[in-house]
């Protein structure tokens, strides 16, 4: 795949000029710079200020997430997938969830499908307010940040009462969520919504028509449709390039195939798409939640599995056959075991596709799992997309691209 | 998640490609194709060629040495592949021994597949012949070993730089071992 | 005396105590962000908890402009050596918080990848544990690392 700047750009001039002799110049970007999201390196070779080559050097936070959850039990996995996507840590979570509950063959209820839609989308939320906010701090616009991050509070103030943490939640259980959610709930995401919509307007008041945010923005860090397609990318990075692919729409689990919401694509496939799709997810997300909690029926959150669930504490502490389940639930070598075999499970993330491959033995722990990352996908074409790009204008196109260190090293 | 009309996949690779295709595993209500690593090549451009499966989604590696039941070789390298066109998704595998372990690359025909395969070479020592680039991803070049591997321990570190009073989690997770045997240690 | 105009001018102190006082109240941090500690830092900073107003708000990104570093996340091996340059750059006097359990002990991340805590290669004065810690247990450790800059032996040749 094109990694010459001679593909890309077919007139380049290269060395020699009016009998001077030129060099290019190597830079180093990373691993510990603010715009690198603290851990990817880029070596670039540079032409003056265009970048004529790059190499990405990831791997900077292999926490060892595959390795480390060989030796767990299926619901102690679930704290580290929290460190996975960190923005976006419930996604993650009931992604997880709902792959072990396929391998096991158990639905949960219906109410558990709507709190679980709330929550993912409550998440994404958090996590394009993020991803631009950062972004548009990076070309300078900290007032955009700040605002965000002031929506963003709100997110997690919610998320902490129905959870009690505010980033790595651990909400998810296989078979359902840890509790239901709070009497306050819709109140509350009134609020909630109040405080993104309000926020949404202003930064988009403020960016939609500056001169300045425009001209970084549009045209930069192209990538069109077929290279998209080449690297695998999906989510909005893809559907800035006319991608219509929604694992949510198209495949649908939880609540999503009850609920109506829009897919926003664009077609130009440059930072400014991107922006503006983000900016719309954000909406569809709010629209999302809100039908889900109209819809919310009444019922358990937990499926009534006594392989899977936990009994409750009253039964436990009054009836033997709950106190012998509750034993088998939790001792080493019993527990959740799911049936020998394998699924591959997909959700959408907050960057695209998130997959999860699990390969159970038929024991209480995972013999594989294996994480999908969409932004892996994302980076992979990072080295083609930034190719022929200033310096400069790096900074915007990785902050669309949204890497997360957590996610893309694992 | 919709399970894909795989039989028709499974058919048209066998009538191509007659002793490509081993067996078909029926997997959490999909179904996955188990090739012949020397057969892999030809299989995906015409995967990708004639039945439009334009998308790398994943490319991986597994290891299934001691797994309860598993005959024959125990890596695994897995594909997903995805159709845009018919949004359909194909999932192939390939075995391959812990010793050499060699399958082509799909660097030619995915660009995404560069990175995913020197993931897969860093984690379970995968050769991919014809990758252009074939160094670690996630580790560092210094690293010995292939960590994903059922017999690397997880707790061996290998640092860049000393560490002081570092915990020897090693030591300490086979000394607690050696105690009691029916320790969770991980496998 | 009463009615001095010197005394209403002029302030004594000790050295160490005008050089803690304005070492404390000036910090520019170094954020070594990589994992998710980060997103609780990014919050610490905002407006509604906000480090500006102990003047510990402007990073610098550059380790010769910058006074404290914070190392934010799980420091792995392969990131490490590019931490101790990082610390090796900075001049003195200079601060290491170990923000989060991933930098202070390794967290619960016991594998081959990741360090057991800086305090393998770096001397740390602060530690603050959480998972990502609360804001307010990170202004907390703010305040308490601005006393000990106070109370601190300032050298000055």
């Amino acid at each position: 795949m094109p990694t010459d700047i001679s593909a890309k750009f077919p007139g380049w001039r290269n060395g020699r000029e009016d009998g001077f002799d030129i060099e290019p110049l190597y830079i180093n970007m990373g691993p510990s710079h603010p715009a690198m999201h603290g851990t990817v390196k880029m070596v670039l070779k540079l032409d003056g200020e265009t970048v004529v080559h790059a190499d990405v050097e990831i791997g900077y936070l292999h926490r060892c997430f595959e390795k480390t959850v060989e030796a767990k039990t299926w619901n102690q996995v679930i704290p580290y997938t929290d460190r996975l996507n960190y923005v976006s840590p419930l996604i993650n979570n009931m992604g997880y969830c709902l792959a072990v509950e396929k391998l096991l063959g158990v639905q949960v209820p219906e109410r558990t499908d709507y709190i679980r839609t709330v929550m993912c989308e409550l998440s994404r939320i958090g996590d394009h307010l993020t991803c631009i906010g950062a972004g548009a701090m990076e070309l300078g616009a900290l007032t955009a940040f700040l605002y965000f991050m002031k929506a963003r509070e709100a997110s997690w103030q919610l998320i902490e009462e129905v959870t009690g943490a505010r980033l790595t939640i651990s909400y998810g259980r296989v078979g359902g969520v840890v509790r239901d959610l709070p009497a306050s709930f819709a109140e509350r995401w009134a609020w909630v919504k109040s405080q993104v919509e309000e926020n949404l307007g202003e930064v988009a008041t403020l960016l939609n028509g500056n001169r300045i945010f425009i001209d970084r923005m549009k045209g930069v860090g192209v990538m069109p449709l077929d290279r998209s397609l080449q690297y695998g990318m999906t989510g909005p990075f893809a559907r800035a390039a006319g991608f219509d692919y929604d694992v949510r729409r198209d495949e649908p689990y939880f609540a999503y195939g009850k609920v109506a919401f829009d897919v926003p694509t664009r077609s130009a496939g440059d930072n400014w798409a991107r922006y503006e799709v983000r900016m719309e997810e954000i909406r569809q997300s709010v629209r999302i939640v809100d039908q889900a909690l109209a819809a919310m029926p009444e019922g358990p959150v937990r499926v009534e599995d006594p392989r899977v669930s936990l009994p409750r504490k009253k039964e436990v502490y009054s009836n033997i056959e709950a106190l012998m389940n509750h034993f088998k639930l939790l001792m080493p070598g019993h527990g959740i075991r799911p049936p020998a075999g394998e699924v591959y499970c997909a959700v959408e993330g907050g960057n695209g596709e998130l997959g999860f491959w699990l390969i159970s033995d038929g024991s209480d722990r995972p013999w594989r799992v294996r994480v999908r990352p969409p932004c892996f996908a994302i980076m992979s074409g990072v080295e083609e997309l930034i190719l022929g790009e200033q310096l400069a204008d790096i900074v915007p196109v990785f902050g669309s691209v949204n890497m997360i260190g957590g996610e893309l090293d694992r | 998640m919709q399970p894909n009309s795989s039989p028709p996949l499974h058919d048209e690779l066998t009538a191509r490609f007659g002793d490509a295709v081993l067996a078909a595993e029926s997997l959490g209500g999909r179904e996955a194709l188990v090739l012949r690593p020397s057969a892999l090549l030809e299989a995906v451009r015409h995967l990708r060629g004639a039945l439009g499966f334009d998308v790398l989604i994943d490319l991986c590696g597994a290891d299934y040495s001691g797994y309860p039941g598993h005959q024959g070789d125990p890596l695994c390298v897995s594909y997903q592949l995805f159709s845009t066109a018919t949004r359909r998704r194909a999932w192939l595998k390939v075995y391959l021994p812990l010793e050499g372990a060699r399958v082509d690359s799909l660097c030619g025909e995915y660009g995404c597949a560069n990175w995913y395969e020197r993931e897969t070479f860093d984690m379970y020592g995968v050769d991919f012949a014809g990758h252009p680039n074939l160094k670690r991803l996630l580790l560092y070049e210094e690293f010995k070993g292939h960590p994903l591997r059922k017999d690397y321990p997880i707790q061996k570190m290998q640092p860049l730089i000393p560490m002081r009073n570092a915990v020897d989690y090693e030591a300490v997770a086979r000394a607690r071992r050696s105690q009691s045997p029916d320790e969770a240690g991980g496998r | 005396m009463a009615g001095d105009p010197l005394q209403e001018v002029v302030l004594t102190t000790k050295l160490d105590k005008v050089l803690g006082w304005a070492r404390k109240y000036s910090l520019f941090q170094y954020p070594f962000v990589t994992a998710c500690c980060g997103m609780e830092f990014m919050s610490t900073s905002a407006s509604h908890y906000d480090t500006d107003r102990f003047g510990a708000a402007f990073p610098r990104f550059s380790p010769r402009q910058a006074d404290l570093l914070m190392v934010v996340g799980t420091i792995t091996h392969k990131q490490a050596p590019v931490l101790k340059r990082v610390y090796d750059q900075m001049c003195e006097p200079k601060w290491v918080v170990a923000f989060g359990v991933c930098a202070t002990s390794g967290g619960f991340y016991q594998n081959y990848g990741s360090v057991p805590g800086i305090d393998c290669f770096l001397p740390v004065d602060m530690y603050i544990p959480g998972c990502p810690p609360r804001p307010e247990t990170v202004i907390d450790a703010l305040l308490k690392l601005q006393e000990r800059i106070q109370n601190q032996r300032h050298a000055v040749l």
